[in-house]
């Protein structure tokens, strides 16, 4: 008995270390914004490491990068007219990610300024749409959960582009600050830049500070 | 204020973030035509059969448009141009979009933290610092910048004199030689349908995107910027950044010799991402 226990054990332990070994490869963003509604699916090394602390994982590449029109608010009138706003997305998702256990994946809804410029009501109608299509597992086969569906906040928004541009310009990772610390230390690499941030309904900064101020 | 961190608090930068919904440059077209709207019918005398109009200085010479405002249903004021351009119609420009940036009132906030350190709509800012050598920055813009910079044919590092500069030249054009001027460009033919859909308001955009900055986030007038869609080859977009920090909340295995995992850990509580079926596995492994 418990031989089979163990056995039992041991078979959900390989086949959820493989879920993780999976899911640390892809990763799907929806961003609704004013325009339209951006599909990007990233990559990145799966999370598999050698010393107790993990290094920064960062995304290696942006295999897909596409939008579709209009804004995701003028299509919510019922949940078939999301679903067909949403599957040229999705199925263009599918597509790219051939061969890839696509429960593994997983993929996430992220409005912006529009959708919080729109009344409190109107907005949480929209998301509890989006929910609810990407919820069902016939329509959407990726890796979801409610609360992977959200309307970021315009802070949330600066942050994300200030560590993207830095990423991208090699600055980000090679410079730690020990914030707690006095010490700063800088070990190569480019340096810090601040973003400044426009679309067509909000405009957004966001820059490194060198203390509480 | 915004810690932005990364596996936990091993990577982790203090950053100031601020976003202002309603200040994009879209919203704030809306604001200057509506206010261009009231403002006409001021002056309009009920019952006239007279068409309201306005001279509207941030619209080329040469050209008008039909702007409504809600506050008046029904009716259609035209915005005009000046008949012929201004030389100072940059300035003028700004004169008429400065009251809409600064439309809620900044005293108690330059009260409490003093000017300098007051952006817009009230909102604290600290000093302009972007890296570790403390006194100086660099900034990148992103998004709509990107059109910005096109319209006024910038280098992708560019000073806000030369910005300046750029806009003055542009403004002071008549609307006839603004289309010849970016039809020579190749404009019509860009693959960004807002360079052209957005002509007509060029000035009014490059006049916005001056104020915001200068007198806005209190960038220096000579200040350097680098706006561009890219960077290494890849679309600068805040989802990079909303999926760095999505990967780095995800569970993580240790390597050991001889197998590929010997262990599964959880990193922050706040983690995004629940599997609940593989964690009740791995509560059986342990």
């Amino acid at each position: 008995m418990i031989r089979r226990l163990l056995l039992t054990a041991a078979f959900f332990c390989t086949t959820a270390e493989l879920i993780y070994a999976q899911l640390a490869s892809y990763g799907v963003i929806l961003d609704a914004n004013t325009i339209g509604t951006q599909l990007s699916i990233f990559s990145w090394k799966p999370r598999v490491f050698a010393t107790p602390f993990p290094e920064v994982s960062l995304p290696t590449s942006e295999t897909v990068s596409v939008r579709i029109t209009p804004f995701i608010g003028d299509v919510c009138q019922s949940s078939s007219d999301l679903s067909d706003y949403l599957s040229a997305l999705i199925n263009l998702a599918k597509e790219s990610l051939v061969g890839v256990d696509l429960v593994t994946v997983p993929i996430y809804f992220k409005g912006t300024g529009q959708l919080r410029e729109m009344h409190l009501n109107e907005s949480q109608y929209v998301l509890s749409m989006v929910r609810m299509v990407l919820s069902d597992a016939t329509f959407n086969p990726f890796y979801f959960e409610s609360n992977m569906a959200r309307i970021i906040s315009g802070e949330e928004q600066a942050a994300y582009t200030w560590a993207a541009v830095n990423l991208l310009r090699n600055a980000l990772i090679s410079v730690s600050d020990m914030y707690n610390s006095t010490q700063v230390v800088v070990t190569s690499g480019e340096p810090l830049v601040g973003i400044v941030d426009l679309t067509p309904t909000s405009t957004q900064i966001a820059f490194w500070v060198p203390a509480q101020v | 204020m915004f810690i932005y961190s990364l596996a936990a608090v091993r990577s982790s930068w203090r950053l100031y973030a601020k976003s202002f919904l309603g200040f994009g440059y879209l919203t704030m077209l809306q604001s200057h035509l509506t206010a261009s709207v009231n403002d006409a019918m001021k002056i309009i005398v009920p019952g006239s059969a007279q068409v309201p109009f306005y001279l509207d200085y941030c619209y080329f010479a040469g050209y008008a448009a039909y702007a409504a405002s809600d506050k008046y249903p029904g009716v259609h004021v035209r915005l005009t141009g000046p008949p012929i351009p201004a030389q100072d119609q940059f300035d003028r420009c700004l004169a008429v979009v400065g009251p809409l940036l600064f439309a809620y009132d900044n005293s108690y906030c330059r009260e409490v933290y003093g000017d300098e350190y007051c952006s817009i709509n009230g909102a604290y800012q600290p000093r302009l610092t972007s890296n570790f050598s403390g006194n100086s920055f660099q900034f990148f813009g992103t998004s709509s910048f990107v059109l910005v910079w096109k319209i006024l044919l910038l280098p992708e590092t560019a000073s806000l004199i030369e910005y300046h500069d750029n806009a003055e030249k542009l403004c002071s054009m008549t609307f006839s030689q603004v289309i010849d001027y970016y039809d020579s460009h190749n404009f019509f033919s860009d693959p960004d349908e807002e360079l052209s859909v957005e002509l007509p308001n060029y000035c009014y955009l490059v006049s916005y995107v001056y104020l915001l900055l200068t007198d806005g986030f209190r960038f220096p007038p000579d200040a350097v910027i680098t706006v561009s869609p890219a960077i290494n080859d890849r679309t600068v977009t805040w989802t990079v950044g909303a999926i760095m920090h999505e990967i780095n909340e995800f569970p993580w295995t240790l390597e050991s010799t001889g197998s590929h995992t010997t262990s599964l850990h959880r990193l922050m509580s706040g983690s995004l991402v629940r599997l609940s079926v593989a964690f009740s596995a791995l509560a059986l492994c342990k």
